[in-house]
């Protein structure tokens, strides 16, 4: 009887071992299929200028000129380690880099276009 | 002539004669007895187990930067592993661990990084002591610390990773001969030993691991285990009913010679139950039941 109780014990352990390696095993793969960034969403500052990077590797960027007339730029975008390099589709094809920094919900680059650098500064207002 | 020859033969067989009381006395004295039993004490002997299986590992390699945020490299890889870990060797167990590992994604600070190349690797040891923790029969716990050394091929350099690592392990007993072996390790290195130590030396690296493994060992097999099998439980039966009929057939005649009186079946019993692993018989070894280890 004694044997028989220690083998009932001895399968329950088993099952639940099993159920606990599933439930590993599926939580791992769900969480492998997400890929988050630390860029996706909106960012802009209290000058009108921001930036958009969603997550299928495009941008859409308002940036002032050097009248300050908000002109606004599309293309993709790729990151190399601590350089950002958006590629300009719209209005006209050209490409910036720039460093990037992220600290807390500040993001911190710079704009060049039309010889005019601009530093930005921007917050992260939406995901 | 005649007498010359009888002679050596005399000298060689006194000679013989006590070499082989020489060792006898030697082996006497080499041998430890039970004190209950007045038998031989049965030592388990030294043996090598294997293991393999699967292994995660994360790699972050930090380089401190000032008026910005550090710079954070984090490697996620997946490879396979192939272990050796020493049983019965006194104070301690010895581990070593190998693994070969495929680096399947890269960030830094968090974005995603695209390696140029598309045969990228990493080799790990780990090797060090191990204390297993006799808790449970079910489920037992190695605890290690050791040295652990990592070499890995990125986009740009060579990196070689030597430090120490921290190890905890859980041995799960499934059946006889068969184990799993669910374990992690976290290991602090030095990182600039390699092409990157003149060009990109980082201020800290470390890296965790963890690894789900199968044994199978014949000298290692589990005394208590999930899965039973009846035909082990039916041959350990009639080992132990052969050895308490020999037990109680010595005690027996033991008592007769010391003290004229017959001893009871429940002494001879619990004497046979202390002595539950005899030397592995030929008949044994064709039933897969080797010497019982307690682990």
């Amino acid at each position: 009887m004694t044997g028989r109780t220690e083998m009932r014990n001895m399968a329950g352990i088993a099952r639940r071992t099993i159920v606990f390696f599933a439930a590993f095993v599926v939580a791992v793969l769900l969480a492998s299929c997400y890929e988050p960034s630390p860029l996706y969403g909106k960012w802009t500052d209290n000058n009108g200028n921001s930036i958009s990077f969603i997550s299928d590797g495009t941008f859409v960027a308002k940036i002032n000129d050097k009248t300050d007339t908000l002109i606004t730029y599309q293309g993709d975008y790729s990151v190399i380690e601590n350089v950002l390099v958006f590629n300009i589709s719209s209005p006209s094809a050209s490409t910036i880099d720039t460093e990037w920094d992220i600290r807390g919900s500040l993001l911190f680059c710079t704009w060049t276009q039309g010889g005019v650098t601009r530093t930005l500064t921007l917050y992260h207002v939406s995901k | 002539m005649k007498r010359q020859l009888a002679a050596v033969v005399l000298l060689l067989c006194a000679f013989a004669a006590g070499a082989q009381q020489a060792a006898g006395s030697g082996q006497d004295a080499d041998e430890d007895l039970d004190p209950r039993t007045g038998f031989p004490k049965i030592t388990a002997k030294p043996f090598v187990m294997f293991d393999e299986g699967l292994s995660f590992a994360l790699v972050t390699r930090i380089l401190k930067q000032e008026g910005r945020s550090n710079f954070v490299w984090q490697d996620y890889l997946i490879g396979a592993h192939v272990a050796m870990m020493t049983e019965n060797i006194k104070p301690f167990d010895l581990m070593l661990r190998v693994t070969a590992f495929y680096p399947f994604y890269h960030t830094f600070n968090g974005m995603q990084q695209y390696p140029k190349q598309t045969i990228l690797y990493a080799f790990d040891l780990f090797s060090g002591p191990v204390i297993q923790a006799n808790m449970w029969n079910y489920v037992r716990i190695n605890l290690s610390a050791g040295l652990h050394y990592m070499y890995q091929l990125t986009d740009e350099y060579h990196l070689h990773y030597l430090g120490l690592g921290l190890f905890a392990g859980l041995e799960l007993p499934v059946a006889w001969h068969w184990t799993i072996l669910l374990d992690g390790t976290a290991a602090l290195d030095y990182p600039n030993l390699g092409t990157n130590g003149t060009m990109q030396p980082y201020d800290y690296a470390w890296q965790y691991h963890i690894n789900l493994g199968v044994r199978y060992s014949k000298k290692g097999a589990n005394q208590y285990s999930y899965i039973h099998s009846k035909r082990r439980a039916q041959l350990m039966a009639q080992r132990q009913q052969m050895l308490r009929e020999i037990y109680e057939e010595e005690a027996r005649r033991k008592s007769v010679v010391d003290d004229g009186e017959p001893v009871d079946a429940d002494t001879a019993d619990s004497i046979a139950d202390d002595n539950s692993t005899p030397e592995q018989s030929p008949a044994d070894q064709e039933a897969g039941l080797t010497q019982e280890v307690v682990m």
